[in-house]
């Protein structure tokens, strides 16, 4: 525990909650920046790939068509990495995980879950749009991507956002959180049973669209009850 | 008639509800037993006796004779005065756990009636290469309604459909079992989903037979569930 520089005084849960809140916020500001970074770098190359850039590039400096193709993506993901990295700097404050600064920080790690679920919410669109029909089974790679991603998000709302972070583990064991979820989850039931009804319908009047339905029932399954808890969780007032 | 006391219309009533559940099992047992006589005369080449009038005659005497005593026997257990009082508030909150148990046993029935619809309608769609539209749309049907009735016990609770059973769905320990197998459902639903998606990309052809296996797994793994859950809470004794 770190102490008081002016009256060797123990830090109490307060001050640590206030130095945790703050730190939290720099981790968001952070992830942000290097989030909107990313996406214009990716940006930038499918731009540049689109006027052949790259390629005539290397083929100025005689390099090979291979790594002209995959060196960009490769220095994006390298990029990613380097930003996950840095992230581990943002560890815990001293003290951060005691009981006691813990249940004070719960209701902004609930407002950091509520943000995690709304970024989730149009990323899921993204990909089910993108993956539109599959075209058979050589195309299993973005269904399974998208198969993996859906459980990871079913997950995310049954056992609560960041699931796998101890720092979340109070706000996920909360009463109200937990509640909430709970009727979330019962929602996504109703709505999931609805989809497969209207899937075995959809079937018979258009099998073709087969494909794409799947997509949107699966990503239905997940948006509404995440709206549905995202509203309800904002409407509760944790913030104050 | 003197007044029954609480206590005593609650006695009656679980005494009738023993009755009940025996008259059940014995209409169950009996065709069961006859079933299982006249396949077994059939198989051992001694189908010729069933012919005959005489054993006939003896098999319905019997049967008639073992319902009147079933009924005998077990209707004067039967207390239908018990009955008039039994959805009063007061009696109802103090029998939760014998609703409980009915609901348990109906949602089993519910089970196993679900298991052959999906079981046969898989089973015709997965062999037929094109089905027939209207015929389709009938096993469509059949398939949504049954699933999606037998659900509602697991999503809104037993007996929403009568006002008289309020206390029963607003127990708080029930509340807390339906929100579980609510929970189950939905990451069952979300897995049968994904398992959908890889059929009709793969098996395009099996879509129709998965899509009514997917259904009914979001009923029957949180219904089981609901149903050992409830079971293994162990309020009765």
């Amino acid at each position: 525990m770190r102490e008081d520089d002016m009256n060797n005084r123990p830090e109490s849960d307060e001050e640590i909650a206030a130095r945790e809140r703050q730190r939290a916020r720099m981790w968001s500001r952070k992830t942000l920046w290097s989030l909107l970074f990313w996406i214009a770098c990716a940006l930038l190359l499918v731009l540049a790939f689109n006027f052949n850039v790259p390629q005539r590039l290397g083929a100025k400096l005689g390099l090979p068509e291979a790594l002209v193709i995959w060196f960009p993506m490769i220095l994006l993901v390298v990029v990613w990495i380097i930003f996950m990295i840095y992230r581990v700097r943002f560890a815990p404050t001293p003290g951060a995980m005691r009981p006691g600064v813990q249940r004070r920080l719960v209701d902004d790690i609930t407002r950091r879950q509520r943000w995690l679920i709304a970024v989730f919410i149009p990323l899921t669109l993204i990909l089910a749009l993108n993956q539109r029909a599959p075209h058979g089974p050589g195309d299993w790679y973005g269904p399974s991507i998208f198969v993996g991603y859906m459980l990871l998000a079913a997950l995310m709302l049954v056992l609560g956002p960041g699931f796998l972070n101890r720092r979340y583990r109070a706000a996920n064991a909360d009463e109200m959180s937990r509640a909430l979820r709970g009727r979330a989850t019962g929602i996504g039931y109703v709505v999931a049973m609805a989809a497969l009804s209207a899937l075995y319908l959809a079937h018979l009047f258009a099998p073709q669209a087969q494909g794409l339905a799947i997509l949107l029932a699966m990503s239905a399954t997940f948006i509404v009850p995440a709206l549905y808890y995202i509203i309800a969780d904002w409407r509760a007032g944790h913030d104050g | 008639m003197d007044k029954l006391s609480d206590d005593e219309i609650i006695a009656k009533l679980n005494a009738s509800d023993r009755a009940v559940a025996w008259m059940v099992v014995a209409l169950v047992v009996v065709p069961v037993m006859l079933i299982a006589i006249f396949a077994g005369a059939f198989f051992t080449g001694h189908a010729a006796l069933l012919q005959s009038e005489g054993v006939q005659i003896a098999v319905s005497i019997l049967v008639v004779a073992g319902i009147l005593f079933f009924i005998q026997r077990l209707g004067r257990r039967y207390q239908p005065e018990a009955y008039l009082e039994s959805m009063e508030p007061r009696i109802l909150r103090r029998r939760i756990d014998a609703h409980h148990r009915y609901w348990r046993w109906t949602l089993v029935t519910c089970l196993f009636s679900a298991s052959c619809t999906t079981l046969s309608f898989s089973r015709t769609l997965a062999n037929i290469a094109r089905p027939n539209q209207t015929w389709a749309f009938f096993m469509a049907g059949t398939i949504i309604f049954t699933i999606a009735l037998f659900s509602t016990i697991v999503m809104i609770g037993p007996g929403w459909f009568s006002r008289d059973m309020h206390a029963i769905l607003n127990d708080d320990f029930i509340r807390a079992l339906r929100g579980r197998a609510e929970r189950l459902g939905y990451v069952t639903l979300m897995i049968a989903l994904a398992g959908v998606l890889i059929v009709a990309i793969w098996r395009p052809t099996l879509t129709l037979p998965a899509l009514c296996w997917a259904l009914y797994a979001g009923f029957a793994i949180p219904a089981l569930y609901y149903v050992i859950a409830d079971w293994r809470a162990g309020r009765e004794k």
